[in-house]
């Protein structure tokens, strides 16, 4: 039997921090395809069911778009079972706006619930956990050792009990307890890891990376399970439509824009990123402070390539103090001064000197 | 550096001016309104350029208050040296800049060259030209000096390697306007503003906690209410499903009645078609036979009424009888009558023709005496038309010729006496009035009698016409007569009576003549025709009968004449015999012992035909009751052999027998319908519902429970009805509140970036404070390091100048000069003007000491000493020749005093 693990789509994401509101409203949109492209994909696989282990929606508030997508996407496949467990970010507007429950939506609540499939060998049992039940919820939960038992939860993992932490779950305490996978979400990059002798744990990640804080492949989980072995598969699979990509270039030792420039084209020919990824280029590196560096010009050069991309400069200064020695002017009485400062870092002290040397320039402060 | 000379074309109110400049101190002293200051400024501008060009003041903006006064080439040139090198400098001003021109040579080469561009005063002295107004340029009044960028620059910058001492000014204000910009302290300042942001926001987000508890709250309550919507739900399925339960029981126990009704009626049916048959010992009849017997009835009913009405009566059969022996074979049938009716008919036209044709004694004689009178010949009967017509209008005109004549006569006269009167016009007018009166007369009276006598009939009509006709026309005359008598002076018109009166009078005359004519031969016409067949008449008045008479003898002696020839010519009489022959022949053969007269042969043969007639109707009637007989006798037979084959006696009326057989037959028919319908009704009741399962089905509920079940799922219903308004009012709200959430976590997404942004900011401005403090103070201890040159030179020339030592006067890093008076250091605009020019041009100099160590220039002096008393006047010349040794100088004076003596070295 096959069935998908997702998790985290947080569909109706305004995805606004890094783009702008037309490429927000786009990739809002396309969070919705890739749920769709994924519902596709199971029909095309013969998937019998899917387990959404939750933060299904961003907001409180559901657009009616996405709201009818999920509505559709579940009435209109009755063929598979849709396990939806509520995350910390879903609400209860979805369920509330459905006139009638879909009957292959199976939904799970404040105390463990369990599913079956494949004529009960399967069992698919989940929690939804909050400040209430987090402490106490887990002696509570009874698997049938002869089946294959799927878990599903939400919240981030943890080998301690935090004090007030709704989202952690506990894994001590899920160990030895017949557990042959357990689905996860909350954490926004595939993992899977083993959770004791018989089981494995896995988050899927989410379907499309929205910020630059999910970098990489995103995608979901299909497990291939034998009912009567009680043997699987997992295999992850990538579904997101872009991928954001964080490169870290270093530009040690340039002193001009232009410089700075063939070291990114070097280091983007090397990567060979799509270009209808989302990147963010970090510049690295000791530079001189008084390096010609124009961030926006760079951004305009090599924006263009991709369907997003943002510079971070995250260079240090290198002073050369030992040249300013001799120099009896302005410049050189500054820098002296600054370098004998003693209430001053030393990055302090090269940002002063960039900021005077720059000024000095006619340049505005970076 | 030094100047050469200069020549100005027009400059103000110097005009074609030339000077050389040598080494040393090159004194002017020319009175007031020379020119000096122009001269000096004219030096300036050539280096620099004009000032305020902008102003709209005349004095302040130097273009046009030096604008040539009699006109010419504005501008001039000016020589120097620089660096070993002469330079011959071309200027010429328009009335704006772009109109200037500007020219370089070489003097030795007179080659233009680039060694210095239009800015060459900043190029020669690397000063601006504030700071060359502050140093090297001493003008008159403006003694006073104080510490420039690039004054500092040219004092710091002894190696020349950069000039960022020059930009100093420029950093320190753009970070002052920076730090303003972002000043958290002042209203306008971003920081001020995105810390006033962030508090409004952070009040945002902590009041949004409430929305946040406020969801919560109603989701709880929506979660209730969900939960009972479901405990509700499940209970009504559990209760619809009851419900079915009951009422699918109900349905089936109807559907049971159903079936027994079905069972029933087949059962009913069945029994009924039973009976039906019962009726039918041997077996149930085809219908098509019944049929047939029911016709072959309803045919022996027919041939017994047949029967009935063809039975003969005993005279009947008397009759028959005795006309059967009075024909025997022969009947004469009804040809053989009708021939002999006609020969008797013949007979009797015959026999009136005979009779008709036979003349009586009477008509004999009366032919005869025609025969007499018409023995000349008989008229034809067209000559009687003729004969009368003639006469009857002879005594007409006969009639009216009188009257005629008397008119004419009248008329006559009337004509005569007009002629005669040959008169006025007055008398011929009376005269005709006088005719015409007599006219009128006449005329009334014809008119009259025509109209008495047309009315009458008196007269023959025509001759009352013609009478009327005339009178008419004889008043008409009259009246005109009259008219014309009465009228008077016209001339022509008293001819035309007379001329109408001659022509009429002569027609007249003609007509008379023409009736007299006709009159008498017509008369003497008639005459004659009446005498020659003899008649004789009396009076002219019964001539007419005469002729009337005289045509009816005629037509009588026609008629009689043609009656005799016929009688004699006919063979009537023979046929009449020979006919009277045959039917008397056949007469005898039916009535042999009888004397047959030929009166009696109508009687006769009229009783021989209706016998005979009588005989074949009896002969008729006799063959139809045995025909008839015979045919109820077959049907009798065969529907009693029918009745037989049904094992049925044979009842006496047949015909309701079969009646009542077929109505048995049709509601056995009837009752097999009916019942293969509800066989059929059953079986398909059989084939669509589970007959033993509807039988075996027993009720799982009370159906006495369906009213307490249908109660409560009322009783759910209408609750559900309210949960859905309350969680529908529930969800809008959380929506909302939602909503209000979602727009909270909007807004701390902005003050995330907004406080993020802030720190940043907040660096920024920590960054930009720290590095334009460190940047003051690189600066200052920059400027501080050259302050002791500089104070050394004033000290020196301060001690040459007042002859005093110059220790209370203090020069800081900035070089800004303060003056330690009673125990304070004091601004020199707090001192005299003398002593505030003393200590200008000693700072000046000291400036200029400091800042042109190796090449020095030279240095512009405009009178600066007028405010100087006669002791520092001394000094102040001392000076000027102590500073001459080392630098050329320009010095501009309006005073002998306060020139420069020859002797004075």
């Amino acid at each position: 039997m096959k069935i998908i693990h997702c998790a985290d789509l947080h569909l109706d994401s305004k995805m606004t921090s890094n783009l702008t509101k037309e490429k927000a409203r786009e990739r809002k949109a396309e969070l919705l395809n890739t749920f769709d492209r994924m519902l596709r994909y199971a029909v095309r696989n013969q998937v019998e069911a899917i387990i959404i282990a939750g933060d299904l929606f961003d907001t409180k508030t559901v657009s009616a778009s996405a709201r009818n997508a999920v509505r559709d996407g579940i009435v209109n496949h009755p063929g598979i079972q849709f396990f939806y467990l509520k995350g910390n970010h879903d609400a209860e507007s979805f369920l509330d706006s459905l006139e009638e429950m879909p009957d292959n939506l199976k939904l799970f609540g404040e105390a463990w619930t369990t599913y079956t499939l494949a004529d009960g060998r399967i069992a698919v049992t989940g929690v939804e956990l909050n400040r209430e039940n987090a402490g106490s919820i887990w002696t509570d939960l009874t698997l049938d050792r002869d089946r294959f038992n799927i878990v599903v939860l939400h919240g981030q993992e943890s080998e301690s009990e935090p004090s007030d932490g709704a989202e952690y779950i506990n894994m001590r305490k899920l160990k030895n307890r017949g557990i042959d996978y357990l689905a996860l979400g909350h954490v926004h990059a595939y993992r899977l890891e083993q959770l004791d002798g018989r089981g494995k744990y896995c988050y899927p990640g989410c379907l499309e990376g929205r910020g630059f804080d999910e970098c990489g492949r995103h995608g979901f989980v299909l497990l291939d399970i034998d009912p009567g072995t009680g043997l699987f598969g997992q295999e992850f699979v990538e579904a997101a439509c872009r991928t954001l990509y964080t490169l870290a270039v270093d530009v040690a030792g340039c002193m001009t824009t232009y410089e700075i420039s063939e070291r990114i084209r070097a280091c983007l020919d090397r990567a060979a990123i799509p270009h209808d990824s989302l990147l963010k280029l970090v510049l690295t590196g000791e530079v001189d402070v008084e390096c010609e560096k124009n961030s926006e010009y760079l951004v305009k050069k090599f924006e263009p390539e991709y369907y997003f991309l943002k510079i971070s400069d995250e260079t240090t200064l290198k002073v050369d103090y030992g040249a300013f020695a001799l120099d009896e002017s302005l410049k050189g009485e500054f820098i002296r001064l600054v370098e004998g400062a003693g209430e001053l870092e030393p990055q302090q002290k090269a940002d002063v000197i960039r900021c005077g040397l720059r000024a000095l320039a006619g340049e505005e402060p970076d | 550096m030094r100047l050469l000379g200069c020549h100005i074309e027009n400059f103000g109110k110097l005009k074609d001016f030339t000077l050389s400049f040598e080494d040393g101190c090159n004194v002017v002293c020319r009175e007031n309104g020379w020119g000096k200051s122009t001269l000096a400024a004219f030096i300036k501008v050539m280096l620099y350029g004009f000032e305020e060009e902008k102003a709209r003041d005349d004095l302040k903006n130097e273009r046009k208050r030096y604008r040539p006064w009699q006109g010419g080439v504005y501008g001039g040139r000016l020589e120097f040296e620089a660096a070993g090198e002469r330079y011959v400098l071309t200027r010429t001003f328009g009335t704006k800049e772009k109109e200037d021109s500007f020219s370089l040579r070489k003097k030795d080469t007179n080659l233009e060259c680039r060694d210095f561009s239009q800015a060459v005063g900043e190029e020669l002295f690397s000063l601006d030209r504030a700071s060359f107004c502050r140093t090297v340029f001493v003008s008159q009044n403006d003694c006073e000096t104080a510490s420039t960028d690039a004054i500092n620059a040219k004092i710091g910058n002894l190696t020349d390697a950069t000039d960022d001492m020059n930009h100093y000014e420029d950093v320190n204000q753009r970070f002052l306007s920076l730090l303003n910009q972002m000043s958290p302290a002042r209203k306008t300042g971003s920081l001020y503003k995105s810390r006033d942001e962030i508090s409004r926001l952070e009040e945002k987000v902590r009041a949004g906690r409430s929305v946040d508890q406020a969801i919560e709250k109603l989701s709880e309550s929506l979660h209730e209410k969900r939960r009972e919507q479901n405990a509700l739900k499940e209970e009504q399925a559990l209760l619809t499903k009851k419900q079915q339960a009951i009422a699918a029981y109900k349905d089936i126990q109807v559907k049971r009645e159903q079936y027994k009704s079905l069972c029933q009626e087949f059962q009913e049916r069945k029994e009924q078609a039973g009976a039906q048959r019962a009726y039918f010992p041997a077996g149930v009849p085809e219908k098509r036979r019944l049929e047939e017997a029911a016709a072959r009835s309803t045919r022996l009913s027919a041939a017994k009424e047949t029967v009935q009405i063809y039975d003969m009566s005993e005279e009947e059969i008397r009759r028959e009888s005795y006309l059967s022996e009075l024909f025997g074979e022969d009947c004469p049938d009804q040809e053989t009558l009708k021939l002999q009716e006609e020969r008797l008919d013949s007979m009797q036209e015959l026999r009136v023709m005979l009779a008709g044709n036979r003349l009586s004694q009477e008509e004999r004689e009366r032919l005869d005496d025609c025969r007499s009178r018409f023995a000349q010949g008989v008229p034809e009967l067209w000559e009687f038309e003729r004969v009368i017509s003639d006469w009857n209008e002879c005594v007409e005109r006969r009639n009216v010729l009188a009257q005629k004549k008397l008119t004419y006569e009248a008329l006559q006269q009337i004509s005569r006496a007009g002629s005669t009167r040959e008169g006025s016009r007055r008398g011929r007018g009376t005269g005709r009035k006088a005719i015409g009166s007599v006219c009128l007369a006449v005329g009334l009276l014809l008119l009259a009698y025509g109209v008495f006598h047309a009315l009458a009939g008196k007269n023959p009509p025509a001759l009352a016409a013609i009478t009327a006709a005339a009178g008419f026309a004889v008043l008409l005359m009259g009246g005109a007569l009259f008219l014309r008598g009465r009228g008077t002076g016209v001339k022509d018109v008293s001819r035309d009576p007379e001329a109408a009166g001659d022509g009429s009078l002569e027609q007249m005359g003609r007509q008379i003549a023409e009736d007299e004519a006709f009159i008498e031969r017509a008369g003497s016409e008639t005459k004659r025709f009446l005498e020659r067949y003899g008649t004789a008449w009396e009076r002219e008045s019964e001539i007419l009968d005469c002729l009337y008479g005289l045509k009816a003898a005629v037509r009588e002696y026609i008629t009689l004449a043609k009656r005799e020839e016929a009688s004699a010519q006919s063979r009537q009489e023979e046929q009449y015999r020979e006919l009277a022959g045959e039917v008397k022949a056949f007469l005898e053969k039916y009535f042999p012992e009888e004397e047959l007269d030929e009166s009696a042969f109508g009687s006769k043969l009229a009783w021989l035909k209706e016998a005979a007639g009588e005989y074949a109707a009896l002969k008729k009637k006799r063959g139809n009751l045995s025909s008839a007989r015979e045919t109820c006798r077959q049907l009798n037979e065969w529907l009693e052999a029918f009745l037989g084959e049904l094992s049925m006696t044979p009842e006496p009326d047949l015909q309701a027998q079969l009646m009542g057989i077929r109505s048995h037959l049709q509601s056995f028919e009837d009752s097999l319908r009916e019942l293969k319908a509800a066989e059929e009704r059953k079986e398909a009741f059989e084939a669509a519902e589970d007959i033993e399962e509807l039988l075996r089905y027993e009720p799982a509920e009370n159906t006495q429970a369906l009213q307490e079940v249908t109660g409560r799922l009322e009783e759910i219903a209408g609750r559900l009805e309210q949960l859905c308004e309350y969680m529908a009012d529930d969800s809008r709200r959380l929506d909302e509140l939602r909503a209000e959430s979602d727009q909270t976590a909007e807004e701390a997404e902005r003050l995330s970036a907004l406080q993020e942004s802030y720190e940043r900011d907040c660096r920024k401005y920590e960054l930009i404070k720290t590095t334009r403090d460190y940047l003051e103070r690189a600066k200052i201890s920059l400027t501080a390091r050259y302050t002791e040159p500089v104070r050394t030179g004033l000290v020196k020339y301060y001690g040459v100048l007042a002859g005093e030592d110059a220790g209370r006067i203090l020069v800081d890093a900035n070089a800004g000069v303060t003056v330690d008076e009673l125990g304070m250091q004091r601004q020199p605009r707090f001192f005299s003007a003398g002593y505030r020019d003393m200590i200008g041009v000693c700072m000046r100099m000291a400036l200029v000491d400091a800042m042109y160590r190796e090449e020095k220039p030279f240095v512009i002096f405009d009178d600066p000493f007028a405010s100087l008393d006669g002791s520092k006047l001394e000094g102040a010349l001392k000076l000027l020749r102590q500073f001459g040794r080392e630098y050329q100088i320009l010095y501009f004076t309006c005073h002998e005093s306060r020139a420069l003596r020859p002797d004075f070295t």
